[in-house]
């Protein structure tokens, strides 16, 4: 338990860290909503994040995670800064009218090429030849009534004789099975 | 025994363009063939039959299929557990 709770201290204080250069760096140079929280760990950890990193290893080295562990956790949290969409920096109460328009219309028409793109499972095609766009040019040749018509009956005749099928016992039958024969 | 079903063997071949007849059993093996028909195409004809069912495997209904070579074509269809197999010449208009 205390082992985890380590662990989410450093992430809090990660977390926080980051903010504070955040708001330095935000000077520097303009943010979108798309720009990385993180653009990379060890550069933007502030030194007091990394004494008390230093200081965490040094005391705790025992119930400490491994480097192996250590670095699954910054790619985790890496990764979950990059996937993140900062909402405060999308600059959306500042957007005059035409822009906004422009940019529902903008995002409409890329959801429908979405849309469009997308396979629905409802008309996916099935069976063999669902690969095939025309399969009827390849199979063009008719199939006769007269031959669909003669078949059936023919079928339907050949489950009547079928049922038919008995076996006769005409002579009794003596099987003598080997056993254990050396 | 399988007399009944010689003769609706018998009685197919009696039909016009018709040269063989053939019936398997869900294995694919022969119950019963008569013309001029190979016994072995049993198998194969009930495995010709089971992937055509898949072309629409929604459709419970028996499909024929049509099979055409130079100078004959071969009607498959599977119905259940029989799948019947018939032989005939290849009509002028079949040709086509």
């Amino acid at each position: 338990m205390e082992y985890v709770r380590s662990i989410w201290d450093c992430l809090v204080s990660i977390c926080s860290c980051l903010h504070c250069t955040e708001d330095i760096s935000r000077t520097a140079q303009t943010e979108t909503e798309r720009t990385h929280l993180l653009a990379n760990d060890q550069q933007n950890q502030s030194p007091a994040l990394r004494r008390t990193n230093s200081d965490l290893n040094n005391d705790c080295s025992q119930s400490l995670p491994k480097k192996d562990d250590q670095d699954a956790l910054s790619r985790l949290v890496q990764d979950t800064a990059i996937n993140m969409i900062n909402v405060g920096a999308m600059d959306s109460h500042h957007l005059e009218h035409q822009e906004y328009t422009d940019k529902i219309k903008l995002y409409t028409q890329r959801l429908h090429q979405q849309w469009n793109n997308i396979q629905h499972p409802g008309n996916v095609p099935k069976g063999l030849l669902k690969d095939m766009p025309n399969h009827q040019f390849y199979v063009y040749k008719p199939v006769y009534s007269e031959d669909t018509s003669q078949m059936k009956k023919f079928i339907g005749k050949c489950h009547i004789g079928v049922t038919d099928i008995k076996i006769e016992h005409k002579e009794a039958v003596a099987v003598v099975v080997p056993f254990r024969i050396p | 025994m399988e007399t009944q079903l010689d003769k609706v063997l018998t009685e197919c071949l009696v039909q016009q363009d018709t040269v063989g007849a053939l019936v398997a059993n869900p294995q694919g093996l022969c119950l019963g063939a008569k013309g001029i028909i190979n016994p072995n195409v049993s198998g194969i004809g009930m495995a010709i039959s089971e992937q055509v069912a898949k072309l629409e495997p929604e459709n419970n209904a028996p499909a024929t299929i049509c099979l055409y070579s130079g100078n004959k074509r071969c009607i498959i269809q599977k119905d259940g557990e029989i799948t019947g197999i018939i032989y005939k010449h290849a009509t002028e208009s079949s040709n086509n």
